[in-house]
């Protein structure tokens, strides 16, 4: 057989695979496209701009963009050394330390919230005390901020963590015999060489604590970040009350990818 | 403020923003169906300086002696049918049929409900329907009925089905529809509970949520009060207050405030005295 | 802080004794859960010397790297560096370059900052940072990659940017754990003579870690054997290929002939019987009256302590002639003046040759030489498999290397060798049976 043949023969058999893969893709894909598409199209006739410019709904999104971004590095910062430790090390307890990561994300946001509330809710012990040093956690941006990080950090830790088990461990051993200590080792090699998995992480939390809203409406349903005033505005007047604020967490959300994309230079879900 | 979710339109567009207006004092409301409401102040989850509810002996059975001790009656609601204008629900009643024919035909899930077990709507609908039974000599019309009902366990999604089209109808209060813009057809008096004056017939129909409260038919009355643990007593006071006196407000958004307000209980000074 | 102690008798590999070492391994012992993988392991390397450590896959190796470079902490005993313990020292701290089988070169980094990987951590300045750097990617040729991505090497460019980088810091001690096994045989020689020069250049005290005998023995100036978390046997490559001191030595380091013999009788002069062998009197070497059949020759070696022990010894000590001619074929390579020097002349109770009759089984021809394999008549030779004697009927061989004979299958040949070319080792026992000489029955 010449080889012109079989490189046809060969591309023809990668074509079934292909249409394959395609497809269900593709209906992943429609899933997620058809609403936004039937949402979009009602868009068309709603008072978009007004209902932007209210304050009520400016507020609502400055309070999301103050406390979506300090969630998301709260859980970073504490999560991605976590995700480490339980890449690399082993200890008593572990099992119980990586169900506890995944707990927040099997348990409904309602009753998420409702667990925050039994530890810091006005009248518990840390609840008073902080309410009394004047820093509330519930009822107030902190409680917010503290919700969405429950919801949203175990995304970072465990992507984190798969980028970590990815990278080969005598990479880091090989940074120790020359010299660098476990730390320097973390930030020299194991970081750089986890970026990418990392900053899918990121990407995550901060898309889940900006949409989060079962655990803050227990904990802080005022002040009202966005998914709390869209969910006030649809109990207030139905669907197409909530077009304008959804259409803003959609902008939101997208912009946050493309900042992130060109400062991580690392493709994301959305790929160029 | 915590309040019954058929009240968010009243409070977020209008009475909010002119208490703040007049007073200086912003209202953070949060809406949930009236037995939410009660059950997370009894169970100390969330400490409002006011409550307000959509059945006012839910409130005064729940909070009193423990929460508070008075109240401020200050509207009512008729209960009715929702409907979406482009349903053959909407052509039937067009043409005149009654309503519980309508609905004794409507195939199952085409109806709503609110959840009886979370929310007053949803056993108003149930005595509703139990009344027009006997008011209209229906046969065995109200069991099959609100077996084939669809219960909706979020108040608001009530009404947002029925404007997406996932519903037919829904069983609502009428300012509700008013606010959603949507026809509506009111139950006769006999049932719509509207009605001050019937509160005998209305109590010939009960029902038994599933905590073994056992609700019999009451004339629908909103309350509010303000909590004895109130963080700002003064503001709480000074809101039910303005809503008391709201009338013009409250009636626009489809509440029926004709022989209200009223108090109830050690009302304290300052609000309506 | 001190040296390690000595208390009591080990395989202690150790050269002068008058300097210290540069690395001394004591008593080291891991496991692995239940597993042990090093059992009182010590080993002492002097400043500059090359040692191989040599040995089949799961003999422990790895883990003796391990320990050495820091990354594990282990179970018992010690491991110092210039006399300094440094068992509980984290790796950052121990000055051990490590060389590993897989590439660990960052891809992140070019080749050249690589190579300044460890000097950022000595806190070297600049200047003296990026000389060190040059000198040495000088030192293994590839100065001309420098700004290259790892991804761009070849295998054996990318085991010299590693060894370059390993190097830099100028460690006290190096250790290249398995560094050609992932090579194709031709870089694979290549790269031996690559390192054997840059660690005379160096003069780095280095381990060299394997499991390849031909590697081994070409670089290392002492080999250290492992078997099993032990060590089996330590010396200079040729000591321990011409003389090795255990079964398992002489089997790994090289081909082997294994026969089943019985030590005999007693050849010193003037002495009373003694049931077994040999022992040694003064003024004179170790000797053993070693027998394979009926014929009987001397072992200079110390009596193993078993009467029934295996012969050993290399094909290429053992000579092949056709029957009947006088065996000049190879014979010309053995001195005769080194017998006639132990003391008068040829004497059969000193005769330290041996020959035995046999048939060709086979001829295969190895380009450089030929392999004759050759069925004895009377010796039972060791079956390499089960370690038990061969059943009668299956005949034994043995292999001779012959450069310039011409036989073929079915000639009757003599096969002799030297005592001095043979090893002798207690012959292991079947469970079965005690002391077992084995038989047909199994």
């Amino acid at each position: 057989m010449s080889l012109a043949s079989e490189t046809i023969r060969r591309r023809g058999s990668w074509a079934p695979a292909r249409l394959v893969a395609g497809l269900l893709g593709g209906l992943l894909v429609a899933g997620f496209a058809l609403p936004f598409a039937a949402f979009l199209w009602r868009a068309g006739s709603v008072a978009l701009w007004e209902t932007l410019a209210e304050p009520a709904t400016q507020t609502a999104i400055r309070n999301s963009l103050l406390t979506a971004p300090v969630a998301t590095g709260i859980s970073t910062a504490l999560g991605v050394p976590l995700a480490y430790v339980l890449a690399r090390a082993s200890f008593v307890g572990k099992r119980v330390v990586e169900a506890l990561v995944i707990l927040p994300l099997v348990v409904p946001p309602v009753v998420g919230g409702a667990l925050l509330l039994s530890v810091v809710g006005r009248f518990t012990p840390i609840g008073a005390a902080a309410a009394s040093a004047g820093v509330p956690l519930t009822d107030s941006l902190l409680g917010v901020i503290l919700a969405q990080t429950f919801v949203a950090a175990p995304f970072v830790v465990i992507t984190a963590r798969a980028g970590f088990t990815a990278v080969d461990e005598r990479l880091e051993q090989a940074s120790r015999s020359l010299g660098h200590g476990p730390i320097a080792t973390f930030t020299n090699v194991s970081l750089p060489l986890a970026r990418g998995a990392i900053v899918a992480g990121i990407v995550l939390t901060f898309a889940r604590a900006t949409g989060e809203f079962g655990a803050t409406m227990m904990v802080a349903y005022n002040p009202r970040t966005m998914p709390t005033q869209l969910w006030v505005a649809f109990i207030s007047g139905g669907i197409d009350a909530i077009v304008p604020l959804a259409a803003a967490l959609l902008a939101i959300t997208l912009a946050v990818l493309a900042l992130v994309r060109r400062v991580a230079r690392v493709p994301t879900v959305v790929d160029a | 403020m915590l309040a019954a979710g058929s009240l968010a339109v009243v409070f977020e567009d209008h009475v909010g923003p002119a208490f703040e207006a007049e007073t200086g004092t912003a209202v953070r409301g949060e809406y949930h169906g009236s037995t939410a409401v009660m059950r997370m102040i009894t169970d100390d989850q969330k400490h409002p300086d006011v409550a307000v509810s959509a059945d006012h002996r839910l409130l005064r059975d729940r909070l009193y002696e423990r929460h508070t001790d008075w109240d401020v009656e200050f509207a009512s609601n008729a209960v009715g049918l929702a409907y979406g204008p482009d349903t053959w629900i909407a052509d039937r009643l067009a043409a005149g049929d009654p309503w519980y024919e309508v609905v004794r035909d409507a195939p199952a899930g085409d109806l709503a409900i609110s959840d009886p077990a979370l929310d007053p709507l949803g056993y108003r609908a149930v005595l509703a329907f139990r009344l027009a039974e006997r008011e209209h000599g229906l046969d065995d019309f109200a069991a099959p009925a609100l077996e084939r009902a669809y219960r909706e366990p979020e108040e608001p999604q009530l009404l947002a089905d029925v404007e997406t089209g996932n519903r037919a109808a829904a069983v609502a209060y009428r300012n509700m529809a008013v606010a959603h813009d949507l026809p509506f057809e009111p139950f006769p008096p006999a049932y719509s509970f509207a009605d001050p004056d019937r509160a005998e017939t209305y109590a010939s129909a009960s029902y038994t949520t599933t905590d073994g409260y056992v609700v019999t038919g009451a004339p629908i009355v909103y309350n509010a009060t303000v909590l004895a643990d109130a963080a700002a007593p003064a503001a709480g006071r000074q809101l039910v207050q303005f809503l008391a006196t709201a009338t013009d407000v409250l009636r626009e958004n489809g509440l029926a405030v004709a022989s209200f307000p009223r108090t109830h209980g050690a009302v304290p000074s300052g609000v309506l005295s | 802080m001190t040296g390690v102690e000595r208390t009591h008798e080990r395989t202690v590999v150790d050269r002068d004794g008058d300097e210290t070492p540069a690395l001394e391994v004591d008593e080291l012992s891991h496991r692995y859960g239940r597993t042990r993988a090093l059992a009182d392991v010590s080993i002492a390397v002097a400043p500059g010397e090359l040692i191989a450590l040599l040995g089949p896959s799961g003999c422990g190796k790895t883990t003796l790297v391990q320990a050495i470079a820091g990354h594990l902490h282990p179970t018992a005993g010690q491991v110092a560096l210039h006399g300094t313990t440094v068992t509980a020292v984290p790796p950052e701290s121990r000055g051990v370059g490590v060389v590993f089988q897989q590439s660990t070169l960052y891809p992140h980094m070019t080749v050249a900052e690589n190579v300044a990987y460890g000097l950022t951590a000595q806190g070297v300045p600049d200047e003296t940072r990026a000389a060190r750097v040059r000198r040495y990617l000088e030192l293994v040729e590839l100065a001309h990659l420098r700004a290259a991505s790892p991804d761009a090497l070849s295998g054996g460019q990318a085991r010299r940017v590693e060894l370059a980088r390993a190097l830099a810091p100028e460690p006290d001690v190096l250790v290249l754990d398995e560094p050609l096994s992932a090579l194709d045989r031709r870089l694979r020689v290549r790269l031996r003579d690559e390192i054997t020069r840059i660690q005379r250049t160096t003069g780095v005290t280095t381990l060299f870690v394997t499991h390849d005998q031909a590697d081994a023995m070409a670089v290392a100036d002492r080999l250290v054997v492992m078997r099993d978390g032990t060590v089996a046997a330590t010396g200079t490559p040729r000591a321990l290929y011409e003389s090795p001191p255990n079964r398992f030595t002489a089997r790994f380091l090289g081909r082997s002939n294994e026969l089943a013999g019985r030590v005999v009788g007693d050849d010193v002069d003037g002495s009373a019987d003694h049931a077994l062998g040999s022992t040694a009197r003064d003024g004179e070497l170790d000797m053993v009256r070693v027998a394979i059949g009926e014929a009987a020759f001397v072992v200079p070696d110390t009596p193993p302590e078993a009467d029934q022990v295996l012969v050993h010894v290399r094909p290429e000590a053992v000579r092949v002639a056709a029957a009947g001619a006088d065996d000049d074929h190879g014979t010309s390579d053995r001195d005769g003046s080194d017998r006639d020097a132990e003391g008068g002349g040829p004497n059969a109770d000193r005769d330290t040759t041996v020959s035995l009759g046999g048939t060709v089984a086979r001829v295969a021809d190895a380009g450089s030489r030929y392999d004759v394999h050759v069925s004895l008549d009377s010796a039972i030779a060791i079956d390499e498999g089960t370690e038990t004697p061969r059943a009668a009927d299956s005949p034994p061989t043995v292999t001779a290397e012959c450069t310039r004979c011409r036989l073929a299958t079915g000639d009757r040949v003599q096969v002799a060798f030297d005592g001095r070319d043979v090893s002798v080792f207690p012959r292991p026992t079947e469970c079965a049976d005690s002391g077992g000489a084995g038989g047909p029955g199994r």
